[in-house]
């Protein structure tokens, strides 16, 4: 089922805060919406949901111009009414006409997913905030829908529960077997849920298309440092590096990093500096310390160059396979 | 000081002993004023709901007017409304005029603008995201009505107690459109003043301590209803 957006804008207080000639958002799988806070991707969100109205254009379900799409939502901030977190999930399966025994079996499987089978009888508003949110998203995921469209599904909750949750989502993703929507900022949390992604910056639709293809071959500046790639200015071109690919070396694109900061982790040994004006983080060896400048490379195909005018000079990228998020 | 004393005893012997014209005059205020604090409420909360969600450019000014409805002298609303009533008046065939029901919409008017100005508090106290929630799943416009209600009552019950506050104390509005008609429109505010102002202080205190009592048992049922099922 797919949601498509045509010709819509949507202003706020005189300022266009979304813009989109055309969008046909998720067909199937997951589709990420990516961008930085305040770029619009929730608003676009909400016009999905039917929550937004748009002064101009329209969305509407491919398959039928006359009905509005039935979603399914988990906002960023999990809201409850009153009652257990079972009456909760009860009630929104009861207002989209779910029968009593489905809605009972739906409860106990998307509660299991979601790893809250032992909270279903507490107070929905007792709960913590990790807890809160994988409630928040039972509930939506187990609601039937055209599309289930989430929020920042991960946001504010703490680190060992977010890596619990992108380890459970996708099994829920694919119970629910509704096309999921999901709205994020953060890079690392679309290349783990998400099939696709739609790049929205400024308002504007800056890039779409398979998650690993955006990664791998970002077709602007503002894409790939959306992504992590660092910029940095060689000559007059615009040098890309993907994310955690800068490294003490002697084969590749070389430059210069002058480091002030040297963060030890575990196993590896991170250098923070500037390379020119553009700060920069590169692996280094034990020999490092603050107040140097040392040469570091990235590897020729995990470079993307843009012209002066933030066009694509040149694809480098020639691996294949998905990259690894960096660590 | 002893007059009041000995006005204090008297009234207290008079709503023991259940005097008739005593319990008839507060039947009918509870009737009056509890059925024009219902139909404030019908009107006034999902207009509160309505103004706490919407976006449109007049929003602003329609709950600064409520809040100004909030302070309007009950007198002043009793002369409009008398004067709309009036058999010369643009309503006057409808009769209500020295009427119980005349009475009802004066204390509507004056119950209104409190009960949603303070329902639209309530319900922009609630996160915005659970309306929405709602809208999403399906929930028809008397639904979320409902369940908001539902989720907002500490505030809409406070909202309705003192909507019923504003009817039941009123006086002016009461006099000037029911004419404190004894045995048909006299209610006990009206009948505190005709009694004060033919001196006999003891049957005023009566009606005095009855109208207190009606505002305990009202607020105190509210209360009931409020604070049921509050988590401690």
């Amino acid at each position: 089922m797919t949601v498509n957006f045509e010709c819509v804008v949507v202003r706020k207080g005189g300022h266009v805060i979304l813009d989109i000639p055309s969008l046909a958002l998720a067909s199937d799988g997951v589709t990420a919406v990516l961008g930085p806070n305040g770029s619009g991707k929730t608003t676009l969100l909400r016009c999905a949901a039917g929550l937004e109205e748009a002064h101009h254009g329209h969305v509407y379900l491919a398959e039928s111009m006359n009905r509005s799409p039935s979603v399914s939502v988990a906002f960023q901030s999990p809201v409850f009414v009153h009652g257990t977190v079972r009456r909760n999930l009860d009630l929104a399966l009861a207002l989209r006409r779910v029968a009593p025994a489905e809605r009972w079996s739906r409860i106990e499987r998307y509660a299991a997913l979601l790893g809250i089978s032992a909270l279903l009888e507490r107070d929905a508003r007792s709960l913590s905030g990790g807890e809160a949110q994988r409630a928040n998203l039972a509930r939506a995921l187990a609601v039937p829908a055209d599309v289930t469209l989430l929020d920042e599904p991960l946001a504010g909750v703490d680190d060992p529960t977010a890596q619990d949750l992108l380890g459970l989502l996708p099994n829920a993703f694919r119970a629910a077997a509704a096309p999921v929507v999901v709205v994020t900022h953060e890079r690392d949390e679309a290349l783990r849920l998400a099939d696709r992604a739609v790049v929205v910056l400024d308002g504007l639709v800056a890039a779409q298309g398979d998650l690993p293809d955006l990664f791998r071959s970002p077709p602007t500046p503002a894409v790939a440092a959306l992504l992590g790639y660092t910029l940095v200015p060689v000559d007059s071109r615009l040098v890309a590096i993907a994310p955690g690919e800068l490294r003490q070396g002697t084969h590749g694109l070389k430059l210069e990093l002058a480091v002030d900061r040297i963060h030890d982790l575990t196993f590896r040994r991170e250098a923070h500096g500037l390379i020119g004006d553009v700060r920069a983080t590169a692996w280094v060896g034990d020999d490092v310390s603050p107040g140097r400048t040392i040469e570091v490379v990235a590897r020729r195909d995990r470079v993307v160059e843009f012209d002066s005018n933030g066009a694509r000079a040149a694809d480098r990228i020639r691996s294949q396979g998905t990259p690894e998020p960096p660590s | 000081m002893e007059a009041i004393w000995d006005g204090l005893l008297e009234a207290i012997r008079q709503v023991a002993s259940g005097d008739r014209e005593l319990r008839e005059i507060a039947v009918r205020t509870l009737l009056v004023s509890g059925t024009a604090t219902a139909l404030a409420a019908a009107a006034g909360i999902p207009l509160g709901l309505a103004l706490s969600r919407a976006r449109f450019q007049g929003r602003i000014p329609a709950m600064a007017v409520l809040n100004a409805g909030m302070g309007f002298p009950p007198v002043i609303i009793g002369l409009v409304v008398w004067l709309l009533l009036l058999r010369s008046g643009p309503f006057g065939d409808l009769g209500l005029v020295y009427t119980k029901r005349g009475m009802i919409a004066a204390q509507v008017i004056l119950a209104f603008p409190v009960i949603a100005a303070f329902s639209a508090a309530a319900f922009q106290a609630l996160p915005s995201e659970l309306g929405d929630l709602l809208h999403v799943l399906g929930a028809g416009r008397i639904r979320r009505l409902l369940l908001l209600s539902r989720e907002a009552r500490l505030g809409l019950a406070a909202a309705v107690m003192a909507g019923f506050g504003s009817a039941v104390s009123e006086v002016g509005a009461s006099m000037i459109v029911g004419g404190n008609l004894a045995g048909n429109t006299r209610v006990l505010t009206t009948s505190i003043v005709t009694e004060t102002s033919r001196g006999r202080n003891d049957n005023a205190m009566a009606l005095g301590i009855v109208l207190l009592g009606l505002t305990f048992l009202v607020a105190g049922v509210l209360t009931v209803v409020q604070q049921r099922g509050i988590r401690k």
